[in-house]
């Protein structure tokens, strides 16, 4: 294992500490200082792979430009949330959420399909990436599967939960003062995690393009609507 | 307290001519040269510490506040480091004394608060550049590129001097009442050298050159640009939108490169300019975090690149710790500045111009950063592991007690800066340090128990496309050069570098000529 491997492993897990305190609200902070802290961690199981050896390391240097280009996505979908309350505090975020009600049901109509539309975006940048494994042939010639360690597993798994959490923030996520508050939060996250679970089967060719459309309609979108 | 302003100055000059003396005794050359960059990095750390706690830094006519004193840190760090690299070529007394020249010629006007004196300093910088750069690049494509880098250097020259000429009526205490014109000429200016696009190819020119001259232009050449660059963006709030709008097409650019174009430049370099133009944007937004952030943004950009190929010798730890993005000044200073542009957006969308490329282009670099071609060496022994020590040092601060980076040097710079010109309210503080604390804890454990063996040691030595193209190359990169396979191609080359020589002479000319112009005219007027 390289050094360049550990660092980004490192990074990764820091960010993903880093992105799990803001979102839990036990640091107030802000959504773009969480979004990087969480694609730090998202990334980090890629740049880990990167030098450990040809097999994997094809495979993650795909998978880290594919990262990259869903980038212009990520910073529509902030934008979209931010703009739509009026604040990019992730304790104000929440307060708007439960004050004025979730992006996705309430305000002009216009903000909550521009909402809808950056959501779909974020869960498609979730969801759209590489498998981890690589096909091989077996000295036998059946099909043989290299899959990197399960640190790393759980590490990308862990990210993609903090950027589901993000998303819940910025759309669905209130501040939670009742029981029934925990409910938006948990069939949210969970249903962000099945679309980022199934996904991993399907490829998609032009999913950054689609998702930055998408985001780039949310925000048009929420930008005539105006905040609730 | 004068020590440190004669340091920074002197011990420069003192390598200059100490190191060609001592140019055939390799190991006793490394001492001095060791000892002159030893006396010209505490100097700056001096002035550093002492402008920081407001106690005054100065010497007969040169003086030091702590913005200066932030640049002036910034330039000797990577001129350290350009010498330390000169240690392993053939001429290496003759090189190392030429950027020991470079260095103190392109220092000393930082440390200048007149116009006239600016106005002379200037062109002196310029010219040793250019001996630097003569010196280090030979013949062929490199002296094709260091000629271009240089003329561009000597534009940049003409312009703000035509500037100072223009405002010498209102006196010569800097910085200076700028109209609206010469406000964006001196942008234009400032510009050219920070490298940003569209006005990149004097940096790009310079690092194709020879990594010892990029260093040069890295350090010296953007530190003077920023101080060019504020005055700029402090007298026009049009020259700020400007000026801001120029950092987001910067980022915009070089997400593109990282994103689309798997271009070759080393990622020290990349991320120097990404903390260049978040740098820039935050200056021009103002107010208090922005201002901090900005601040931060630029130390980490000063620090990128030489930590980048410092680390060479270590270990390649060293150089990735480097290149994990989410620590350190450029993180804090970035969100900083981002949040800014997205709070600013809340209230006026048109801010998401700004707000936008800046997020999509640190992501997308983040994400770029890992996966790069490596750089030679950085030079021997004694000078790298002193650039080193102390980069590391900065970093490791940066990184771990981000607040209190932002107190001890984000925070004075902004109250010597005063309120910006396009946000002037606002006090979020940077990133908490209990949980930078948690967060670094967290990356010590993971870096301990990390993932076991992957695969067998990987693919070193593969590299990115050299020069693959991208739609936004024109606007970020300098023209090509015949490559230097034959012989005819370089001396194709060495004639064409002869003709932007000439060039370069003629604008140098010129920048002497409207020098002694406002001199003559500020002794005239009774300014002096």
């Amino acid at each position: 294992m390289t050094a360049r491997s550990r660092v980004a492993f490192a990074s990764g897990a820091a960010g993903l500490v880093g992105a799990t305190l803001l979102l839990s609200g036990r640091f107030d902070g802000s959504v773009a200082l969480a979004l990087l802290f969480a694609w730090g961690a998202r990334v980090a199981v890629d740049a880990s792979l990167v030098d450990a050896g040809p097999i994997l390391a094809s495979g993650a240097t795909q998978r880290l430009a594919q990262q990259a280009s869903f980038a212009p996505a990520w910073a529509l979908v902030i934008a979209t949330g931010v703009l739509r309350a009026g604040t990019s505090g992730l304790a104000d975020l929440r307060g708007v959420n439960g004050i004025a009600g979730l992006a996705v049901a309430r305000g002009d109509a216009l903000s909550v399909v521009g909402a809808w539309c950056a959501l779909a975006a974020g869960a498609l940048a979730i969801a759209s990436r590489g498998s981890n494994g690589i096909e091989t042939a077996a000295p036998s010639g059946s099909g043989a599967r290299v899959m990197p360690p399960v640190s790393l597993r759980r590490l990308d798994a862990g990210g993609a939960l903090a950027q589901a959490g993000l998303l819940a923030t910025l759309f669905f996520g209130p501040q939670i003062a009742e029981a029934t508050d925990v409910v938006w939060w948990a069939a949210g996250v969970a249903a962000l995690a099945v679309v980022a679970w199934e996904g991993r089967r399907l490829t998609f060719r032009h999913a950054p393009a689609v998702a930055a459309a998408l985001g780039a309609a949310g925000l048009a979108l929420v930008l005539i609507g105006g905040s609730p | 307290m004068s020590v440190a302003v004669i340091l920074v100055l002197v011990a420069p000059l003192a390598g200059a001519l100490l190191a060609p003396a001592f140019g055939d005794y390799p190991a006793q050359r490394r001492l001095v040269v060791g000892a002159c960059l030893a006396a010209m990095l505490g100097g700056a750390a001096l002035a550093l510490v002492r402008t920081v706690d407001g106690s005054p830094v100065a010497w007969r006519g040169f003086t030091f506040d702590v913005w200066r004193a932030v640049l002036v840190a910034g330039a000797v760090f990577s001129s350290a480091l350009a010498v330390a690299r000169a240690d392993e070529h053939e001429r290496a007394g003759l090189v190392q004394a030429a950027l020991f020249g470079g260095t103190a010629a392109l220092v000393a006007p930082l440390l200048l608060t007149g116009a006239h004196t600016l106005a002379v300093a200037l062109p002196i910088g310029t010219l040793g550049v250019a001996v630097a750069a003569f010196a280090l690049t030979g013949d062929g494509p490199g002296l094709l590129r260091g000629g271009r880098s240089v003329g561009a250097l000597a534009a940049s020259d003409v312009l703000a001097l035509v500037v100072v000429g223009m405002a010498l009526s209102k006196g010569t205490r800097l910085p200076q009442d700028l109209s609206l014109v010469g406000g964006f000429l001196l942008l234009a200016a400032a510009a050219l050298r920070l490298g940003l696009a569209p006005l990149a190819s004097a940096l790009d020119d310079s690092v194709e050159a020879d990594a010892g001259l990029g260093l040069l232009f890295n350090g010296g050449v953007r530190a003077q640009g920023f101080l060019l660059a504020l005055m700029a963006v402090g007298s026009h709030r049009t020259v700020a939108y400007a000026a801001a709008a120029v950092g987001a097409f910067s980022l915009l650019v070089v997400a593109a490169r990282a994103a689309f174009a798997r271009s070759a430049e080393a990622p020290g370099a990349s991320v120097a300019s990404t903390g260049t133009a978040v740098a820039l944007i935050g200056f021009a937004l103002g107010g208090t975090p922005a201002t901090w952030g900005a601040v931060l943004a630029l130390a980490a950009s000063f620090a990128a690149w030489p930590l980048w190929s410092a680390g060479v010798p270590f270990a390649s730890t060293a150089r990735a710790s480097l290149a994990a993005l989410p620590a350190g000044g450029l993180l804090t200073g970035s969100a900083l500045v981002v949040v800014a542009a997205v709070d600013a957006s809340t209230a006026r969308p048109w801010f998401l111009a700004l707000a936008l490329p800046a997020i999509a282009a640190l992501l997308s670099i983040a994400a770029g950063v890992w996966e790069s071609r490596d750089e030679e060496r950085a030079g021997e022994p004694i000078a790298g592991g002193v650039v080193a020590a102390i980069g590391f040092a900065t970093v490791l601060a940066l990184a771990a007690v981000p607040a209190r980076a932002a107190s001890g040097l984000g925070i004075p710079v902004a109250n010597l800066l005063g309120s910006g010109r396009l946000l002037t309210t606002g006090s979020a503080p940077g990133i908490p340090e209990d949980l930078a604390a948690v967060a670094l804890a967290a990356a010590v454990v993971a870096f301990a128990a990390g993932p076991g063996r992957l695969g067998r040691g990987g693919a070193p030595g593969r590299r990115r496309i050299e020069r693959s193209r991208s739609f936004l190359d024109w606007w970020a990169r300098a023209a090509s050069a015949p490559s230097y396979g034959s012989t005819l191609a370089r001396d194709a080359a060495t004639a064409t570098a002869r003709r932007w020589g000439a060039a370069g002479a003629l604008l140098f000319a010129v920048s002497v000529g409207l020098a002694l112009r406002v001199y003559i005219v500020a002794a005239g007027r009774g300014f002096l």
